[in-house]
């Protein structure tokens, strides 16, 4: 276990904590539920199960606080549990999906098409914008788990690459190979998508 | 050079930083420009995703976060002692099938006797010779002799 440092008062509830105290567990929450709930909103495309996944995270936290030995900061380790939950959760999100194409409304269809058409490279209009952002959620939320969770944390989230590395316990070059890939596995799906009939 | 070597760049470095030869493959590559237009689209998109503020948690989320875990260390004891009923009574029943299972095999009266220990109590003609009366394979005993001692059987557990 690694020395956590003694000026920092979240040691102290984390601790506690880690001897069945459900204030300062409950302190922690506080402190650290913008963190996890923003985390959440952005890697689950259901805002309307954004509190109960974050809730299931605090639960699971709080179950397995033993187990958190001071290696990394709390809000690292909080954060790969979230991480982890939500990887989870796309991915029975995902096993349940019937067809690939199957959540992209006819009104998105129809941005996508317009998108496609525009050939305006200046960018600037609001619409285009608007139309730009709606693209990346869209191909976001179609996005296989790992590509989605690796797009977030670096594109949303703008976390650096050692950073991703630390909250995914991966190495720097594992982490820049699955980036590169998922840019490109994201980059094809907009490709094949103009080509269908 | 190859278009999926241009991705690469095209992925991973913006325009200005692009070398030269991928700068003359894009520029007369139909396919990389629409690639790199449709990026350059993607990263404006995530661009304006990031931008936008996470939602709050809504009021009295640790409170309700800590009645979850309440509940759920009352469903994990519930289950912890379920559990630990359930075990015993599966070993009750192994344990009923083994007992059973014994009393099966083992004979139901007398001690087990072994071949060695079965050595032991001499066959009645074997008794009948041992009283001075030969009897030879195939031949019937004689009806003057008195076999009742034959019947009286040696104690049990009187041999090895």
């Amino acid at each position: 276990m690694a020395n956590p440092p003694q000026d920092d008062p979240e040691v102290g509830w984390i601790k506690r904590a880690q001897r069945g105290d459900g204030d300062a567990f409950e302190e922690l929450v506080r402190r650290h539920e913008r963190r996890v709930v923003g985390l959440v909103s952005r890697l689950i495309a259901r805002r309307a199960d954004v509190e109960d996944v974050a809730q299931e995270i605090f639960v699971k936290a709080y179950l397995a606080i033993r187990t958190f030995n001071f290696e990394s900061s709390f809000g690292t380790w909080i954060s790969r549990v979230a991480i982890n939950h939500c990887y989870d959760h796309l991915r029975r999100a995902r096993a349940s999906r019937v067809a690939y194409y199957a959540d992209l409304s006819q009104e998105g269809e129809r941005a996508l098409a317009a998108q496609a058409d525009d050939r305006d490279r200046s960018g600037e209009r609001i619409e285009e914008r608007i139309m730009a952002r709606d693209l990346a959620e869209r191909l976001l939320r179609r996005a296989p788990p790992e590509d989605r969770v690796m797009l977030t944390l670096k594109e949303l989230e703008q976390m650096s690459v050692s950073e991703i590395a630390e909250v995914l316990n991966l190495r720097e070059s594992t982490v820049k190979v699955r980036l590169h890939r998922a840019r490109k596995r994201m980059l094809e799906d907009l490709k094949r998508w103009r080509r269908r009939p | 050079m190859h278009c999926q070597a241009v991705w690469d760049f095209l992925l991973e470095t913006n325009q200005e930083d692009w070398p030269e030869p991928v700068r003359a493959h894009v520029a007369g590559c139909r396919a990389c420009q629409a690639a790199e237009r449709d990026w350059r689209r993607l990263r404006q998109g995530l661009a304006a995703l990031a931008a936008e503020p996470p939602p709050e948690p809504s009021l009295g989320f640790s409170a309700r976060v800590r009645r979850r875990i309440e509940e759920a260390a009352r469903g994990e004891a519930g289950e912890v002692l379920a559990e630990r009923a359930a075990r015993r009574l599966i070993y009750a029943a192994l344990l009923a099938v083994l007992i059973l299972v014994v009393c099966l095999v083992v004979p139901s009266s007398g001690p087990i006797r072994t071949p060695r220990s079965a050595e032991a109590y001499p066959l009645p003609q074997e008794m009948i010779s041992a009283q001075n009366y030969p009897v030879f394979p195939g031949q019937p005993l004689d009806a003057r002799y008195d076999f009742s001692f034959v019947s009286e059987r040696p104690e049990r557990g009187g041999g090895r």
